[in-house]
């Protein structure tokens, strides 16, 4: 009895953080960062946050998410490249790219860089958590 | 420099009057020694480097050049003599009926103004405001024309520089909104849960005065792109039914209380902005749901009258009274039923949709009622050419 509890326990342990999606948030602003962070932890994601445009390549590679939330405006990379670049890599192009902006022209750059689909700031947290999830659920 | 002034008196022959008009012009009074005293004139015309001044004949054949327009322009007095003014606009505007259409505007009501792009000797163009007037005593008959350019490149590099701040500090202040919208619905979703009254209220008035911040900078923002894109609308040919069950779509997913129906089909295709013209039909929507909290029915119509579209949308809601009916369109103007009523709005959704009509070259009017409702109309060309 004791031999099968022991497995069955730690596999219970395990199962439930084996099951969190991961979600990579690219955004510079740190109040932001933060309350996306929160909100997502709120609705059982694992978050992943990166503050450096130039440094979301090698975070996609080595963390795997299942999706990119992607701030256009990154200090010291365009969003929309980094979507681009992302796009041609063989290793994380399946991840859906959702990316986030208060520009106005948002549709327009998500086309252009080949972005899963966008979300215009502020948004609303249901929006977003659909977005997510739809996303994940149409993952090609 | 002396034979330029002599060379702005040449074609007059009552140099007293050509020079009373000048100073007239230039805001100088009609004192009797500024009208009689030619020398002071001769120095004023040439003082006045920052101006460009000339003059022509009937036929816009320049007569005379002051230093202000040989450095505005780069063309010395010698060069310029004897050519026609049109080779100081840009080819597009340069064809002889567009001058002789001001020119002709000029002898009729004695000045002509507008601001525009002029070309210089080696080509470049700098953006100036012109004053014509017309040199002569009868009216519709000028012997001759007064040009006084003013290089206003400054002046829309201000502007420039005006827009750009207010749209890099409209997106700054958007980014702290974000998260504080975001802290705010997280908390919301936690305080739920308590079901503490008070602090369920709070947090839902603060999230909504959130919501009225965000939609404020907004229109903030798009009446500075109104203003710089005035002239700069981005035109193609599409389909007016298509754009109309566009619109309509989003809106009634979001408002399935209110029955929108459209009446009018319109095979042609039109010439003009489709996004602008999209955000007038949404304003126009977004109103009639928000003003009509008792009534359900709004009715979308499009017909062409002559070569105009007229589209409008009714509905049965509060209604405007007559008195406040022409000033609704003003920037942050809220009718009376609207506030009495309680329904929150910055009043700024009207006038940012006239604007687009108006760049449109089109008209924007309304039929409305208390308590029986409004109908807002708008006409474009439907070909909405320059």
């Amino acid at each position: 009895m004791k031999l099968i509890k022991v497995p069955l326990s730690i596999s219970a342990f395990l199962a439930k953080p084996m099951t969190k999606k991961k979600i990579l948030v690219a955004e510079d602003d740190l109040a932001i960062l933060d309350s996306v962070t929160l909100l997502l932890q709120n609705a059982e994601y694992e978050v992943d946050g990166e503050t450096d445009g130039l440094k979301i390549v090698a975070r996609m590679e080595e963390t795997l998410p299942s999706v990119l939330l992607l701030d256009v405006s990154m200090p010291g990379a365009d969003g929309g490249d980094i979507c681009l670049k992302l796009k041609k890599n063989k290793l994380v192009r399946h991840i859906p790219i959702i990316l986030m902006t208060a520009n106005n022209d948002i549709k327009k750059i998500a086309e252009k860089s080949g972005a899963d689909d966008y979300i215009g700031k502020p948004f609303n947290i249901n929006d977003l958590l659909q977005k997510i999830e739809k996303n994940i659920y149409f993952q090609k | 420099m002396k034979t330029t002034t002599k060379s702005l008196a040449r074609p007059q022959s009552k140099r007293g009057k050509y020079s009373a008009r000048l100073s007239n012009t230039l805001a100088l009074g009609n004192h009797e020694s500024f009208r009689t005293d030619d020398n002071f004139y001769r120095m004023l015309v040439e003082s006045l480097v920052g101006y460009g001044i000339f003059t022509t004949d009937k036929e816009g054949g320049i007569s005379s050049w002051n230093t202000g327009a040989e450095k505005l322009f780069g063309y010395s007095e010698k060069e310029i003599i004897g050519k026609n003014a049109s080779i100081m606009l840009r080819p597009k505007d340069a064809d002889m009926a567009q001058l002789q259409k001001e020119l002709k505007t000029a002898a009729k009501k004695g000045k002509f103004t507008d601001e525009r792009y002029h070309v210089c000797k080696d080509g470049s163009h700098f953006w100036a405001s012109g004053l014509i007037f017309s040199l002569g005593d009868q009216k519709d008959v000028a012997r001759g024309f007064t040009f006084i350019v003013r290089d206003l490149t400054e002046k829309t590099e201000f502007e420039k520089r005006k827009d750009a701040f207010i749209s890099t500090a409209t997106h700054e202040l958007r980014t702290p909104i974000t998260s504080m919208k975001l802290y705010a619905q997280i908390a919301e979703q936690e305080i739920i849960k308590t079901k503490n009254d008070v602090s369920i209220q709070s947090i839902s008035k603060l999230n909504k005065q959130l919501d009225k911040l965000m939609n404020l900078m907004d229109y903030l923002l798009d009446i500075a792109k109104l203003q710089k894109e005035k002239l700069e609308l981005k035109k193609t040919i599409f389909d007016l039914n298509m754009l109309i069950a566009d619109t309509l779509t989003p809106i009634m997913s979001v408002s399935p209380n209110h029955l929108i129906y459209q009446d009018g089909v319109i095979k042609e295709k039109i010439f003009g902005d489709r996004e602008r013209i999209g955000q007038v039909l949404t304003n126009l929507l977004t109103n009639a749901i928000k003003y009509s909290p008792n009534a359900n029915k709004i009715a979308v119509t499009c017909k062409l009258v002559g070569r105009n579209v007229v589209i409008s949308v009714r509905d049965h809601g509060l209604g405007i009274p007559k008195s406040e009916q022409s000033a609704i369109f003003g920037r942050f103007y809220r009718a009376t039923t609207a506030i009495d009523n309680k329904i929150e709005g910055i009043g700024l959704g009207l006038y940012v949709a006239q604007q687009i009509v108006l760049a449109h070259k089109g008209k924007m009017w309304l039929e409305s009622e208390v308590n029986k409702g409004s109908t807002f109309y708008f006409s474009i060309p439907r070909k909405a050419n320059d």
